[in-house]
C-alpha cells in the first residue's frame, strides 16, 4: 500500500503546468536598442496585392495587416513581424541593412512549446542572408529539433523582412 | 517455490491469499477504466475509417472545457455601424470572430475605418472587415490603454496611465491631448444578450474534431489533471494485475 501510495505521489508530481506568453524584449526596447536609444518616426508599407502575391511565394499566405510599420536609422530598416509557429503568432524583431539582415531578435513568444528559437545560436544564422531570387535565404538556417513550425515561422519572417527592405521607400 | 505452507490459527493471510485478494480487488476495482481505455483505444485506432478526423465537435459542453468557450460575460459595445464584442481574449466583429485576440478596451469608428483597441494593441479594419494595421506597444504612448475615445473632429484618444494622448495622422504618432478636449469614449458593457450568439459563433468555427476528444479521453486529458493521473494510475493497476496474476498462476498446486 505504500509503494502504491508512493506511485502516487510521483505521478501527481509529473503533472505540469502550462506556460502562457513570455516577453523577452519590449517592441520599443528593440527599436531603440537598434536605433541609437530612442524610436525614431514610425512609416509605414502598404502591402499592394502585387506586394502580397510576391509575400505568398515567400511565407505561403499573404502578410496580414496590410500595413507594416517600420523604423529607420542610418539607413537601417527596424520591422516588427507576427508569424503562426503553431497557433500563435510570434513577434520577432529584424534589422535590415544594405540588403542584408543585421540581427533577429525573438520579442514575445505565445506558444507552449518551441521557444528555443530565441537563443541567439540559432538566430545568428540569420546573420547576413539576404533575399535570392528564387525567394530563398542566402543562408542556411539549422532546424531545432521539436522547434520545427517556430523555425520555419521565423524563416518566413526573415524572408518577409528582406523583401520589405526592398520594396520600402529609400 | 510456490507451495503453501499450513497456516496457524490467528496469523495474517499467505502470500498466495493475499494476492489473490488483491488481485480480487483491484480487477473489480479497474474494470471500468480499463474498459474505458479499450473502447478509446479502439476508436483512436479507426478514427479515419469512422470519420472521427473530419467531424467536428459541436457540443458547448465539450468546447467549454477546451477553453474554446469562455466563461463570464462578454464586453460589447457600440462603433459606429459595427458591434464589436470581447470575450476571454477573443474579439468578435458583428457575427466575425477576428484572428487577433486581446482583452477589449474599447472601440471607435471613423469615417473609413473600424479602431479596436485592447489593453496592449490596436487593430485597425477597413469598413469590409480587412485588416490593415497593428498598433503595438512601440506605437502607443503606454500600455496598459485603459480607454479610447473619438473627439468632435474624429480625432481618436487614449487614456493610459500616463496620461491622455491623441492620435496623429495614419497613427504614425501620437501627442498629448489639449485640456478640456471633449471626448466620447467607448465604455463597452456586460453583454448578457450577446452572450448566446457569441458563443454560437464559437461553436461554427470550432476546429476540434472527435478525433481530438476521443485521444483526449484515451489520454485522461479531458478531465484535466485529475483524468490524467487516474489514466496513470489505471496503467499501474494493469501492472500490479499482470504481476500478480503471472504469481498466482505459478504458483498454483
Amino acid at each position: 500500500m505504500h509503494h502504491l501510495l508512493t506511485l502516487t505521489v510521483l505521478f501527481a508530481a509529473t503533472l505540469v503546468a502550462h506556460s502562457g506568453t513570455t516577453v523577452y524584449q519590449k517592441p520599443s526596447d528593440f527599436i531603440r536598442s537598434a536605433c541609437g536609444g530612442q524610436v525614431p518616426t514610425t512609416k509605414y508599407l502598404t502591402l499592394t496585392s502585387s506586394n502580397q502575391s510576391r509575400i505568398k511565394r515567400l511565407m505561403g499566405h499573404e502578410y496580414r495587416p496590410t500595413r507594416v510599420r517600420y523604423w529607420t536609422y542610418k539607413g537601417k530598416m527596424v520591422v516588427i513581424l507576427d508569424e503562426i509557429g503553431k497557433t500563435r503568432p510570434i513577434t520577432t524583431g529584424f534589422v535590415v541593412s544594405s540588403g542584408k539582415i543585421e540581427s533577429v531578435k525573438m520579442l514575445i513568444y505565445r506558444e507552449t512549446i518551441g521557444a528555443e528559437v530565441r537563443r541567439t545560436t540559432f538566430t545568428n544564422q540569420f546573420k547576413g542572408a539576404t533575399l535570392g531570387s528564387s525567394g530563398k535565404l542566402s543562408r542556411r538556417v539549422n532546424n531545432i529539433a521539436g522547434a520545427t513550425l517556430s523555425t520555419r515561422a521565423m524563416m518566413e519572417m526573415g524572408r518577409v523582412a528582406l523583401y520589405m527592405d526592398q520594396i520600402r521607400p529609400k | 517455490m510456490g507451495e503453501d505452507r499450513p497456516r496457524r490459527k490467528g496469523r495474517r493471510p499467505g502470500p498466495r491469499k493475499w494476492h489473490r485478494r488483491w488481485h480480487r480487488y483491484l480487477g473489480a476495482a479497474f474494470a471500468l477504466p480499463l474498459l474505458w481505455l479499450v473502447v478509446s483505444g479502439l476508436l483512436l485506432q479507426h478514427g479515419e475509417r469512422l470519420g472521427l478526423t473530419e467531424k467536428k465537435v459541436s457540443s458547448a459542453w465539450l468546447l467549454k472545457r477546451y477553453n474554446q468557450i469562455p466563461e463570464g460575460v462578454p464586453a460589447v459595445t457600440k462603433a459606429g455601424r459595427f458591434l464589436v464584442a470581447g470575450w476571454g481574449g477573443q474579439l468578435f466583429v458583428d457575427d466575425k470572430l477576428l484572428e487577433e485576440s486581446g482583452t477589449l478596451t474599447g472601440a471607435v469608428a471613423l469615417p473609413a475605418e473600424l479602431v479596436v483597441a485592447t489593453e496592449n494593441e490596436i487593430f485597425v479594419y477597413d469598413s469590409q472587415g480587412l485588416y490593415l494595421d497593428r498598433l503595438g506597444e512601440e506605437s502607443l504612448p503606454a500600455v496598459p490603454l485603459l480607454g479610447i475615445g473619438l473627439d468632435s473632429n474624429d480625432r481618436i484618444h487614449l487614456q493610459t496611465a500616463d496620461g491622455q494622448h491623441v492620435l496623429g495622422e495614419g497613427f504614425l504618432d501620437f501627442e498629448e491631448a489639449p485640456s478640456g478636449a471633449v471626448v466620447a469614449w467607448s465604455t463597452p458593457s456586460e453583454g448578457f444578450n450577446e452572450r448566446d450568439s457569441l458563443q454560437q459563433i464559437l461553436v461554427e468555427g470550432s476546429e476540434f474534431t472527435w478525433s481530438r476528444v476521443i485521444t483526449d479521453l484515451h489520454s485522461g486529458s479531458l478531465l484535466g489533471k485529475i483524468g490524467r493521473f487516474f489514466v496513470d494510475l489505471t496503467g499501474v493497476a494493469v501492472f500490479v494485475l499482470t504481476v500478480l496474476g503471472i504469481r498466482l498462476l505459478f504458483r498454483r498446486k
